[in-house]
């Protein structure tokens, strides 16, 4: 009797196999839309058009005016940008960043390393401690301009402000990609801080940091140092540093200019004296 | 025969086997996939909100206020907005953007900043709430209902509830012809000539209109001489305001205020009469006479430009003095505000507010001295104040500069007179009846 029981198996094995068979499958229809699949779509009008020629069909850069909830955080309370203030405010980031980038560093230059989309948002993002957030970026693909709504083209701190956001974000992009000397690290070591924002420009000069912002951390530090020299000026940033009453902070400041300065020139071959002047000559022809 | 068990068993596996077989037939319990019935739900949303022939109208009530707007959504994907919520968005037509997108339900997203937007802003110069909420308002919302003439949305972040409902040609006129934003600059050139409107019924009701807020309030008195205080949310319309409900004083139940272009002044309409409003030259007397209520004369309230009406000469004299004497004092002194804090009947504490400024760091530094008094008030309202004991701390220390004051308030018989103004709010006044030229006057908070 025991010789017989292979021959169960076996059977129970056809019946399984021919069970499988008997499963039939449908297709599904595959070539059935998904609603939604591919972003938003909408009329496309004037300012689309003018966006796509001036920034997506050149760099690639996709620009997001229209509010989507899940493009900045959710859990603030933000409003999105007017039509009204989206070229303006595009014209500067074209004038005051791209433009004196590829006279600098060549187009290629600016398509490799360009975040790849600007998101609008109509106001300021306000943490809980009272301060206020006005450029984001996130992983060097996206940066986040806040608070549009109160553009104005004729008002050059504001001008200077959104552009020093600009410059400060594609910076970190830069560093991201080859970072700075670790000596730089090593300048003011004890300055950095979480609580940054209890601390005035002034304090913060006095310390060897460019501004408050720049205590929050290395990689801060350094493209304020990179933003704040840009946007400035040769002049204007000279007479910050000058202005400040302890030579140590001084000297500080210089030795991290003095990287910045070989970093621009060894790592990616940019002048950024030359960079820093046709930015601010952009600047003045924005704010005209 | 054990083998024989166990081949049945497994026979008794083959059903399970059955039933791992499997058909696939989709099973539509809809004619068409969920992506194609959303997709078409959007459609249709749509064409109902561009094809309403004079727009749609909504009020919107955030965390404070109420707000009248009107929508007219145009087939490019842009709408056109107008609202109550400030004299240009009152007259001023804007275009901006909106879409319908699939999110956890359909929803109707305001995605470019209009109007509506003014309530969301998280900046509270905008609209008057905390930095960083604004007035906790929707732009984003779910669509809950929709028919021809009514649509029903839920905002996605704060809840807010919003019926649009088909607007009129009326209604469109309203905003387009600019006759919400006459209406509402009228309003204010109305309230800045009438400090002290009121309803003459039986008595004199005052009322106050906070055009920013948009908020209607009248005052009258209960059956048992106490204030009551009515207030109501309204929104401006071509002929004046209307109220979120009817309001009801006395026997007059009214919804509207209505303006008359020829008397140039609003009225209610009661039964076909017009009962128009009149303005006092003075604020409205509520209750002469009655149980004093904790009143405050704020900093400011005697000599800046927001002073409270109502001192009399011999009164400020004696501020003045006080004042003046404080400064002189060893302590240096400036005098802030006197808070007359009544904890029951017969005692009241008035609090004294100074401040000094630290010789060594140079920043302000504010004290309140604390004067206890009994109270004694006869039934025909007139009330006299002693010391309930010597002034000590703080009080003891400026007895003698607050003399000049304090003597008045000792020596003399005070009644108490509630007043309102349309412009400045509740007010109460001290007069003083031993020497009638002494009286003040400050503001009566509800909450104290």
């Amino acid at each position: 009797m025991t010789m017989n029981r292979p021959i169960y198996l076996k059977i129970l094995v056809v019946v399984m196999m021919l069970f499988m068979l008997s499963c039939r499958e449908e297709d599904d229809n595959l070539a059935e839309p998904i609603l939604g699949l591919g972003g938003d779509t909408w009329t496309k009008g004037e300012l689309d058009q003018w966006l796509f020629n001036n920034f997506t069909s050149p760099y690639n850069i996709e620009v997001k005016y229209r509010w989507d909830a899940s493009e900045s955080d959710i859990t603030r309370n933000l409003v999105p940008p007017s039509l009204d203030k989206v070229i303006p405010i595009m014209e500067v980031v074209r004038k005051g960043w791209i433009e004196p980038y590829i006279a600098e560093a060549g187009a290629p230059f600016l398509k490799k390393f360009c975040p790849k989309q600007y998101v609008l948002v109509g106001s300021a993002s306000f943490n809980p401690n009272g301060t206020i957030i006005l450029g984001q970026a996130e992983g060097g693909r996206k940066v986040v301009l806040f608070r549009i709504n109160d553009f104005s083209n004729t008002d050059t701190n504001q001008v200077k402000e959104i552009l020093h956001t600009i410059h400060h974000e594609f910076a970190h992009i830069l560093h991201q990609n080859v970072l700075y000397p670790e000596e730089y690290k090593h300048i003011t070591p004890g300055g950095y801080t979480g609580t940054w924002y209890l601390f005035s420009t002034e304090e913060a000069l006095s310390e060897g940091f460019i501004t408050p912002y720049s205590k929050s951390g290395f990689d801060d530090d350094f493209v304020e140092m990179v933003a704040t020299m840009l946007v400035e000026g040769k002049v204007g940033f000279n007479a910050l540093i000058n202005g400040i009453p302890q030579a140590a902070a001084r000297s500080a400041l210089r030795q991290k200019e003095q990287i910045v300065v070989n970093y621009f020139t060894q790592v990616y071959g940019i002048d950024i004296y030359h960079l820093q002047a046709t930015t601010e000559a952009a600047i003045k022809e924005i704010t005209k | 025969m054990p083998q024989l068990k166990r081949f049945l068993y497994y026979l008794l596996l083959i059903p399970t086997l059955l039933l791992s077989s499997c058909k696939k037939e989709d099973i539509r319990v809809f004619e068409k996939s969920s992506d194609e019935r959303l997709s078409e739900a959007l459609q249709r949303y749509n064409d109902v909100l561009t094809s309403a022939p004079y727009g749609w109208k909504t009020i919107i009530y955030p965390s404070a206020g109420g707000y009248a707007f009107y929508f007219e959504f145009k087939k490019d994907g842009t709408v056109t907005s107008f609202s109550d919520i400030n004299l240009k968005a009152a007259g001023t037509p804007l275009k901006s953007t909106y879409r319908l997108k699939a999110l956890q339900q359909p929803s109707l997203l305001f995605d470019t900043y209009t109007y509506l937007h003014l309530l969301s802003d998280p900046d509270g110069r905008v609209n008057g709430g905390n930095d960083g909420e604004g007035l906790l308002s929707d732009f984003e919302f779910m669509i809950d209902s929709v028919s021809t003439n009514t649509i029903h949305l839920k905002g996605t972040v704060h809840g807010s509830v919003v019926q649009l409902v088909s607007a009129t040609q009326a209604d469109q006129k309203s905003y387009y012809d600019g006759e919400v934003a006459n209406s509402f600059s009228r309003t204010t050139a109305y309230l800045q000539t009438n400090q002290n409107p009121y309803l003459d019924l039986d008595r004199k009701l005052p009322v106050a209109i906070d055009i920013r807020q948009k908020v209607f309030t009248i005052l009258s008195l209960k059956a048992n001489g106490l204030v009551e205080e009515k207030s109501v949310l309204f929104t401006f319309t071509s002929t004046g305001i209307i109220f979120k409900e009817p309001i009801t004083v006395g026997n007059l139940t009214f919804q509207e205020l209505l303006w008359d272009t020829n008397e140039k002044n609003y009225y209610v309409l009661v039964g076909g009469k017009k009962i128009f409003l009149k303005n006092g030259s003075e604020p409205v007397t509520l209750v002469e006479g009655g149980i004093f209520e904790n009143f405050l004369l704020p900093e400011g309230a005697i000599d800046s430009t927001n002073a409270i009406p109502g001192q009399s000469d011999e009164f400020l004299m004696a501020y003045k003095e006080i004042k003046k004497r404080l400064l002189a004092s060893r302590y240096k002194l400036t005098l802030t505000f006197m808070y007359f804090r009544f904890n029951n009947a017969t005692t009241l504490d008035l609090i004294v507010g100074v401040f000094q400024i630290n010789p060594t760091t140079g920043n302000r530094e504010d004290f309140t001295a604390v004067f206890p008094y009994t109270v004694k008030r006869a039934a025909n309202g007139n009330t006299t104040f002693s010391l309930r004991a010597a002034p000590s701390g703080n009080a003891g220390l400026i007895v003698n500069e607050m003399a000049p004051f304090l003597d008045y308030l000792t020596t003399d018989t005070f009644r108490f007179e509630q007043q309102f103004s349309g412009a400045v709010g509740r007010m109460g006044r001290m007069n003083n009846i031993t020497r009638t030229e002494f009286f003040f006057t400050g503001a009566i908070y509800l909450l104290q």
